[in-house]
């Protein structure tokens, strides 16, 4: 049997060997038969042919040996290549579109799934990937909103640590957020950075070496010198140091603890969990040496001892899980929880299955829509050529080919035209991806072109290069040949027509969903980040915001912040007075903007005017500190500022708020009237017990009608006092970027240890609108892609239909039928497909909406209906516009020319 | 090949050409001689059929084939029997033996 199959593989491998070895064999037979007979007499020329003669036909012979040998399929296959590329060299502009619909297809849906396969599978960027690496996971099981994170006390670590049985090592981390400061000028200092506290093995456990360093001490010790000292993240190394080799020894500050940096983690590496630009790795006994406050929980990741699984590993620390979930926090509405999974970067929170069966779930449904819509298109293009040679086939099916031979032919093609649109996929798989790995080097997930993408583009490029050759080449063979060679062309085109047809409609129909989602999103985006309408003094006010040292925790309740709310306060309040005073700052304000206390809630006026409607309106509260409007430049036209007097404690449950508001919502809730001193009753409180807004100013500002539907409106309430936020405002006389580094240092000198944001609002609106372009452009041109495609299609089969009835429509146009008739007819034709595709899409395309609006509370909701509508009118735009630029060539059918042709 | 002996041939050719190449190994165009020789020119073998024969028993792994230079210098292609081939010529040449002396006797009716 083994000799058989290394045979075979002998034939296979040295086919031109053994080739040239038996036309060696049969011209030695040929010569020797010819010197036999010339022995006997003949002259040279006789023998030769003689022998020839007795030999056979050496061409069918050596067919014959082939076929003995068992290569004859692979000189057919290398046959059917060839013809292959000869077919596409006659058609390059139809190979050329095929190829770039397919491969635009086929490199979105891989791009889809390398993600979801990233996300789904890969451990965080840069740690190894073994299998015996594995995530001690602890969550709580049980709240309404399913399960959370949950965070190991120290103690509960420990025991972890003890389970000898199952792991290898065990170890640990604590993440805080910490101020950095890389050098002495304002620049390097009071960065914002990420710290992992983390246990001696850590680095080991996870198979990272330090590029540079010795790295962390391979001991803990107790003393607190000793643990001054940390690996810095390679984005901090490059960013803040250049690279230097020097970077080793030197000392910066974490907290304004001074630290000594023993290493440089690779490239990428940024710990396991939240990703940060700076990141930084200290020994867990330096916790108390740099952050205030308690010392923060713990996450843990262990290596399995050989044999031993998840499960095994679960059921372990289960036990101990329990004892300590005993022992800690007791609570009746949910139930500690502990297992064992292996450590991916997104795995950290064991609602993470659920998370990634809906993404795997939405995004698959995506890439394979776009699949599908690529692939109808090309099946549409691969009829339409099929049928333009059902005469060449004709011949060959008549001079004796078998059918399986055509399909078989026709089907290499369109494996080919796969294969070759899968390696371009793959090539702008590899650049979209390098791309974005570039430019985002925070990018969590590893995107990389593995073997796995690989497999996968070209095994969906070959499948659907098959299952869509498949019914193209059975039709195009299906045919019987006295008809191909007899009817005229319009009979033939009325049946070819069908399947080509009903493609287009299933790709109107996929595009539809498509269309509509993706107009969807781009509004959701429009809804959620459109970017404030700038004041007039954006460049001259500056945002400063101070960030304390706080623990990360995997928890959505963690703890407060290290650093007391009141001395959080009370720096702030320093700061105002610090900023007050320096030169080139006209005022400075509390900046509370970003937590609006109120949240949004239907009110109606209390005391109405006449003539007004009783109507409700939805507001958007906002918080304005004193001397607010005065430092933003709006103008107040009626009433007053909001004073100390107003700032509040808490919620207010009962009594009256003071409120400014809009003029045009003024004028809306009470006319011309008077609105100083007016209520605000909030909806369904009639009795007055949720407190009331009356208003005490009204100001003339395009930013008090609020964002999205015109139906809020943003109102400013007075500072709650009891949530003073660590960010001031400040206005500069002039231009404020020069004077950022002397803020800055005012800043830093008066919140030492805390990590400091200046910017002005200029540049924040910038970055904002950067994110806002780069997003939108995204989505639109993904939009634009979808529409292409069928519009591609489309115009594929109006176009086959018009070549296919030329000479119909020359004799219409012979007997006076007008151009203009004519081609409003392809168009009327066009359009009818693309109404049946509505006709499956529409409600597609509503389904998929109203599954999209359920993913999120956050999102804003938008019209289903106007949305749809939009979208299925431009597939109809798009649709027409396809369909015309053929009919306009059928239009120009000369009859005299036409009609003259065979 | 004339008519009379062509059913014959097709389906022995096999047996004949492991028969002969297990006497002696040799290449293809002494064995259309040889068995022209030994069958007193009964059996006529053409290229057109050894051929194919020859590559298909090499397929299967019933013969070896290698190059060798003949006595006059010519580089030629020598069939010999593998192991294997000895095995499926002694099976094919008892089962051919039951065959024709089933045959013989059953022409020996009278």
């Amino acid at each position: 049997m083994l000799d058989r199959v290394r045979l075979r593989i002998r034939s296979v491998v040295l086919r031109r060997r053994l080739e040239r070895e038996m036309q060696e064999e049969m011209a030695g037979h040929l010569e020797r038969s010819t010197e036999r007979l010339m022995a006997r007499g003949l002259s040279a020329e006789e023998a030769r042919r003689e022998a020839v003669r007795e030999f056979g036909n050496v061409g069918y012979l050596q067919e014959e040996g082939r076929l003995a040998r068992g290569t004859g399929w692979l000189d057919a296959l290398a046959a059917d290549l060839r013809f292959a590329l000869r077919q596409f060299a006659r058609r390059p502009w139809t190979t050329l579109t095929m190829l770039g619909v397919l491969s635009v297809g086929l490199c979105i849906s891989t791009l889809l799934f390398s993600y979801v396969h990233s996300y789904a599978t890969l451990p965080p960027v840069g740690v190894a990937r073994e299998d015996d690496l594995v995530r001690i996971r602890g969550g709580w099981s049980g709240g309404a909103e399913g399960p959370v994170g949950r965070d190991f006390p120290e103690e509960e670590f420990l025991e972890y640590r003890k389970l000898t049985g199952p792991f290898r090592a065990v170890a640990g981390w604590a993440d805080a957020m910490v101020a950095l400061d890389a050098g002495s000028d304002v620049e390097r200092r009071g960065l914002d950075a990420k710290a992992s506290f983390v246990t001696e093995n850590y680095f080991s456990v996870l198979g990272v070496r330090p590029v540079l360093g010795p790295g962390l001490p391979a001991r803990e010790s107790g003393d607190a010198t000793t643990a001054a000292v940390a690996v810095i993240g390679h984005t901090a190394w490059d960013q803040l140091f250049a690279r230097s080799p020097d970077v080793i020894g030197s000392t910066v500050a974490v907290n304004g603890v001074p630290v000594t940096i023993v290493g440089v983690a690779p490239q990428r590496f940024m710990g396991v969990g939240m990703p940060s630009q700076f990141v930084l790795w200290m020994p867990l006994s330096a916790q108390r040496l740099v952050m205030p406050g308690p010392p923060g929980a713990l996450r843990a990741a262990a290596r399995l001892r050989p044999g031993v699984g998840a499960r095994e590993a679960t059921a372990a620390v289960q036990v101990v899980g329990a004892r300590a979930a005993a022992s800690g926090e007791k609570s009746r509405t949910r139930e500690a929880t502990t297992d064992v999974v292996p450590l991916l970067s997104v795995n950290g929170d064991p609602g993470f299955d659920r998370d990634v069966r809906l993404m795997s779930f939405s995004i698959g449904f995506l890439g394979l829509l776009v699949l599908l819509v690529a692939c109808t298109n090309v099946s549409a293009l691969l009829t339409g050529l099929a049928t333009a040679r059902r005469q060449e086939i004709a011949i060959r099916l008549s001079l004796g080919a078998a059918r399986t031979r055509l399909i078989r032919q026709l089907l290499t093609e369109s494996a080919l035209l796969s294969g070759l649109a899968g390696a371009a996929a793959l090539g702008m798989v590899w650049g979209v991806m390098r791309a974005v790995n570039r430019s985002i080097p925070e990018m969590p997930l590893e995107l990389e072109v593995n073997r796995t993408i690989t497999a996968f583009t070209f095994g969906v490029a070959l499948t659907v290069g098959v299952l869509f050759g498949l019914s193209p080449a059975l039709h195009a063979t299906q045919l019987g040949i006295a008809s191909a060679l007899r009817d005229s062309t319009a009979m033939i085109a009325a049946a070819r027509g069908r399947l080509q047809r009903g493609l287009v409609v299933a790709q109107i129909a996929f595009t539809q969903p498509l269309v509509v989602l993706l107009a969807a999103v781009l509004l959701i985006i429009l809804g959620t980040y459109r970017p404030q309408s700038s004041t007039e003094h954006a460049d001259r006010l500056v945002a400063v915001s101070l960030r304390p040292p706080r623990p990360i925790t995997g928890e959505d309740s963690g703890p407060a912040g290290a650093v007391p709310e009141r001395e959080v306060a009370a720096t702030t309040h320093r700061l105002v007075q610090q900023l007050r005073d320096t030169p080139g700052v006209e005022a400075v304000v509390l900046n509370a903007a970003s937590t609006p206390p109120p949240g949004a809630h239907v009110v109606y006026p209390a005391d109405r005017v006449d003539g007004v409607p009783r109507q409700g309106v939805y507001l958007v509260g906002e918080t304005a500190p004193e001397g607010y409007f005065a430092m933003m430049g709006i103008p107040l036209v009626r009433g007053r500022e909001f004073t100390a007097g107003d700032a509040r404690a808490g919620e207010p449950r009962a009594g009256e708020v003071p409120v400014i508001l809009g003029a045009d919502l003024a004028r809306r809730l009470w006319a011309g009237a008077d609105p100083l001193g007016r209520r605000l009753r909030p909806a369904g409180d009639s009795a007055g017990a949720a407190g009331t807004l009356v208003v005490v100013g009204v100001i003339d500002d395009p930013r008090a009608r609020a964002k999205g539907a015109g139906e809020d409106y943003r109102v400013y309430l007075p500072v709650d006092t009891s949530r003073v936020s660590p960010r001031v405002l400040l206005r500069t006389a002039g231009d404020a970027l020069p004077l950022l580094p002397a803020i800055r240092r005012v800043v830093q000198e008066t919140a030492p240890g805390m990590a400091v944001q200046v910017s002005t609002v200029a540049q924040m609106e910038a970055v904002r609108m950067k994110y806002f372009r780069a997003t939108s452009g995204g989505f639109t041109a993904a939009g634009l892609m979808a529409l292409l495609l069928s519009a591609i299609g489309l115009y594929a089969v109006v176009a086959f239909s018009v070549g296919q009835r030329t000479g119909e429509i020359a004799v219409r146009i012979a007997v006076g039928a007008r151009a203009r008739q004519i081609a409003q007819r392809f168009v009327a034709d066009g359009l009818r497909l693309s109404a049946y595709g509505l006709a499956f899409g529409l409600p597609a395309s509503l389904l998929g909406l109203r599954f999209l609006l359920t993913l999120d509370d956050d999102i804003p909701q938008i019209g289903l209906a106007p949305v749809t509508a939009i979208a299925a009118l431009g597939v109809v735009l798009v649709a027409v516009a396809a369909a015309w630029i053929p009919a306009r060539r059928a239009a120009a059918v000369d009859p005299a020319i036409t009609l003259r042709q065979p | 090949m004339t008519e009379g002996n062509t059913s014959f041939l097709t389906g022995t050719l096999e047996l004949i050409v492991l028969q002969l190449l297990h006497a002696e190994p040799t290449n293809g165009y002494d064995l259309t001689l040889r068995i022209q020789a030994i069958s007193n020119d009964v059996l006529n073998v053409n290229a057109g059929s050894l051929y194919p024969a020859l590559y298909r028993l090499e397929q299967r792994g019933l013969l070896r084939a290698t190059w060798a230079q003949s006595g006059s210098g010519r580089r030629t292609k020598v069939y010999s029997v593998t192991e294997a081939g000895r095995r499926h010529l002694s099976e094919q040449r008892a089962s051919w033996e039951r065959f024709s002396g089933a045959l013989t006797a059953i022409l020996r009716v009278t």
